[in-house]
């Protein structure tokens, strides 16, 4: 079996013959996976090939965007445009529907950021990203500058329209995955290097109050948490050791979905949004599950 | 005849490496973990004063350093396997990270002779704990 339950109501979520397919494969070390639902489609990245990728159900893949300055994270906003976190070049940026870049947010209080590595826009078109500085320590690395300069690794809300920056959180190791509740009255952002996912309420002008622990992921086998989603019933999906685990609103680890390679990160996508698309190093996997993941960009 | 040893600065509390002279005073690193904890240091000791002062934080576990005729200051990045260069603003651009398509092992010490080229030894080191996400090769 390629998941294990730890909980009868796993099953709910995924068939015990649930499988891993190969949905496109031949890369270097894939990220940022996101389901377009109006137009139906995957994007994903591959942060050392340098590329952004695209999957059309039927058609297979093709290059967005090559290069991409080692981009990472990667959503859609409320008007279909990708909105990207730009990691080795060290911004958040958009591709507008016409092709060309607009840089969001590069420098908070003058210093320039670290390097930005998750994404997600809430329902009122406000950008949240996290920006740990792995980014610039990664071997590899090609970005312009490697210089670390902010003292705090952060989660910071961006106001698409004057491009405002504002900082939500200073105090975690590793901020990485990051996602809204289905109500968006909380915010989940886990922590690479602690291994654990703090829970935030967000408040009415979007920001984030009373921290405090979800749940940790310990255990062994490869992975860490990074990627993170919700589906529509508010459970809590994070890549962790061994594959992607799965949360009940409540914090309980209800089963493991075992992926065949490490996996960073995945969407839940597909026509009926109940498809998750894993992106494990060289190859995007999927696997059909039965509760549907919530929409992201416009829904028509 | 004997050796006198002064103390000049420290202890630190870490390990030391790295050090190269800059016309005034004595610049050398300090190495921490993790790789991107703000204590992987280089240091400035000017002996005009006895201070010791930050010259640059967060350098990813920069071992040896080395000028060139120049002044321009390079290093070897234990933690990133590349030399670097630290620029006079601030910023730090990555150098030499790959030799025959194959990522270098763990840069350690250099230097820069007259022709401004550099040389450096790259030995295998450990690679486990190299910074998330490694490469395979």
């Amino acid at each position: 079996m390629v998941s294990e339950a730890f909980s009868p109501d796993f099953r709910r979520i995924i068939s015990v013959d649930a499988t891993f397919e190969k949905a496109a494969t031949g890369f270097i070390f894939i990220e940022g996976p996101v389901w377009n639902y109006r137009d139906s489609y995957l994007i994903w990245v591959d942060i050392i090939g340098d590329t952004i990728w695209k999957w059309v159900p039927g058609q297979g893949k093709s290059i967005v965007m090559r290069p991409s300055a080692h981009a990472n994270g990667t959503t859609f906003d409320h008007q279909g445009r990708l909105v990207v976190a730009g990691w080795s070049n060290r911004n958040v940026w958009r591709l507008e529907l016409d092709g060309s870049v607009t840089t969001l947010a590069s420098h908070y209080q003058g210093k320039k950021i670290n390097t930005p590595n998750d994404i997600v826009v809430k329902s009122d078109g406000n950008i949240y990203f996290t920006d740990p500085s792995n980014g610039m320590h990664l071997v590899g690395h090609q970005g312009a500058d490697l210089q670390k300069y902010l003292d705090f690794e952060g989660v910071f809300k961006l106001d698409p329209d004057d491009l405002t920056l504002t900082l939500l959180c200073d105090d975690m190791t590793f901020p990485n995955g990051l996602c809204f509740s289905p109500d968006e009255s909380l915010m989940y952002v886990n922590d690479t290097t602690d291994h654990y996912i703090r829970v935030f309420d967000v408040g009415v002008d979007g920001t984030l109050s009373n921290g405090r622990r979800f749940a940790e992921l310990h255990g062994s086998g490869p992975g860490h948490p990074d990627g993170m989603k919700v589906d529509i019933e508010g459970n809590v999906y994070c890549t962790g050791p061994g594959g992607v685990w799965v949360f009940n609103p409540q914090g309980n680890h209800l089963g493991l979905m075992k992926t065949p390679e490490q996996c960073h990160n995945f969407t839940i996508g597909g026509e009926d949004l109940k498809t998750i698309f894993f992106a494990c190093r060289t190859t995007v996997y999927r696997m059909g599950v039965n509760i549907p993941g919530l929409v992201v960009g416009p829904a028509a | 005849m004997s050796w006198n040893f002064e103390l000049a600065a420290g202890p630190f509390g870490s390990s030391l490496d790295g050090p190269v002279w800059d016309g005034e005073a004595l610049l050398f690193t300090r190495q921490a973990l993790p790789a991107n904890s703000v204590n992987n240091r280089i240091l400035r000791y000017d002996p005009s004063n006895g201070e010791t002062t930050d010259f640059r934080s967060w350098t990813n576990q920069t071992i040896g350093l080395g000028f060139s005729r120049s002044g321009t200051l390079y290093g070897c990045q234990w933690a990133g396997r590349r030399l670097v260069r630290f620029n006079r603003d601030g910023t730090t651009s990555a150098l030499s990270h790959k030799i025959g398509g194959l990522y270098h092992n763990r840069p350690k010490e250099l230097v820069v002779d007259s022709q401004e080229r550099i040389w450096f030894c790259d030995p295998h080191g450990d690679l486990r704990d190299a910074i998330y996400p490694q490469i395979s090769d």
